[in-house]
């Protein structure tokens, strides 16, 4: 296992005894023998191995690894919500320890939560943000902290805009050089965010990609803006380029324009290489649960696990919501656990604010 | 010697019964097979 250097780890895991591999086929053969040592096509094994590598899957399968199945990514809050025995067994194998010291610290911050820490709001936005607004920034700035993306599902016209404009400026002091934002958004509310922008954060570069063969030159001049902003049916069409491009972060604005999974539009923005990952919304959940799902697979890809797991729970037609699982809904104070990271929380759900 | 499944058990007995003094027996592959030890899978 070796950290990228990003929010996420690239793992590969291969049986192997005394040097050779072990095939599924050799597995089976050693779990099914009656004698101590088992001669196979590579040679002779204890027999144990097999309860021993049953052990070691076990680890893996928390952890989400997936056997003789190559290199595979796992975002660090997966890593994070794994038990702490299978940790302490990951760090104790052939693992890289720089990536389990990583994993410790994300651990040790979401276990230590003692409330949001506020986060001061930049001295170069020239706005005022109410109570509920700082705390939204405070949330945004604790939830991508940990490697996580974020919901903000205020109602419409408590400002979701000029919270992620004060979260985009905090992140852009905090590291100047680390690239452009990009917000995807409906094509209506394109100057919107151009207007705010230069409303409250007047120095920053903000570039509006809007139909017209100029966008493609452009889009080649992205590393010298802080903030683009384009919208949906744009971004789908320019995917081929986008996916190329390294982000800061990105940004969905009325983010039910995802919630169809199978649509591609919503297949599109999975696909672009961010180290952030927003979404704003005043109804993450439009019409059926399946919408939250589709919202929060581009933000925390797994989270809510496989779509068809949570069709068959929560979005079973004709059938009421059940009363909100563990971990999923309803978290009474922010992360206090790895597993209650990212549970959708109603912050204010009395003031039609929701943060998730 | 020739390796089969009844003489790997005579070696794995007679590592068992060792004097307290028997810190080795074999080659490297032959301790591994008797002794066993971490088999892990291998991280990249």
């Amino acid at each position: 296992m070796t950290a990228s250097g990003v929010d996420w780890f690239s793992v590969r895991a291969d049986w192997d005894a005394e040097g050779r591999a072990l095939t599924e086929d050799d597995l089976a053969r050693l779990r099914s023998s009656r004698s101590r040592f088992v001669k196979l096509s590579s040679g002779w094994v204890r027999r144990e191995r097999a309860a021993e590598q049953d052990a070691a899957a076990e680890i893996l399968a928390d952890i989400g690894v997936e056997l003789n199945a190559g290199e595979q990514r796992l975002s660090a809050w997966q890593l994070a919500r794994a038990r702490p025995e299978s940790l302490a067994a990951l760090a104790s194998l052939d693992t890289d320890s720089d990536a389990v010291r990583q994993i410790r610290e994300l651990r040790e911050r979401v276990a230590s939560f003692a409330g949001l820490p506020p986060v001061p709001v930049p001295d170069t936005f020239r706005g005022e943000l109410r109570p509920y607004q700082q705390e939204g920034l405070d949330f945004l700035e604790w939830v991508t902290g940990l490697g996580l993306g974020a919901i903000l599902a205020d109602d419409m016209g408590l400002g979701k805009t000029i919270q992620a404009l004060a979260w985009i400026e905090h992140a852009r002091q905090a590291d100047p050089a680390g690239g452009a934002v990009l917000v995807v958004c409906p094509a209506s509310v394109v100057h919107n965010w151009i207007r705010e922008c230069e409303r409250f954060l007047p120095h920053l570069r903000v570039l509006a990609l809007t139909s017209g063969h100029e966008r493609h030159a452009l889009r080649q001049e992205i590393s010298s803006f802080d903030l683009v902003v384009t919208n949906y049916a744009l971004l789908r069409r320019d995917l081929a380029d986008w996916r190329s491009i390294a982000l800061r972060a990105v940004i969905l604005d009325e983010a039910q324009n995802i919630k169809n999974p199978d649509a591609a539009v919503s297949r599109a923005v999975q696909q672009l290489q961010c180290r952030r990952r927003l979404a704003l919304t005043g109804t993450p959940l439009e019409n059926r649960a399946l919408d939250l799902w589709s919202i929060m697979q581009f933000l925390n890809p797994g989270y809510l696990g496989s779509r068809k797991a949570f069709v068959a729970r929560y979005d079973a037609r004709d059938t009421a919501l059940p009363a909100p699982a563990p971990g999923v809904a309803a978290a009474p104070r922010a992360p206090a656990t790895a597993q209650g990271t990212s549970g959708p929380r109603a912050a204010r759900p009395d003031r039609g604010t929701a943060r998730l | 010697m020739r390796i089969h499944a009844r003489s790997l058990e005579t070696l794995a007995e007679a590592w068992e019964r060792r004097p307290g003094n028997v810190t080795y027996i074999g080659n490297g592959r032959m301790r591994e097979l008797l002794v066993g030890g971490p088999v892990h899978p291998a991280f990249a």
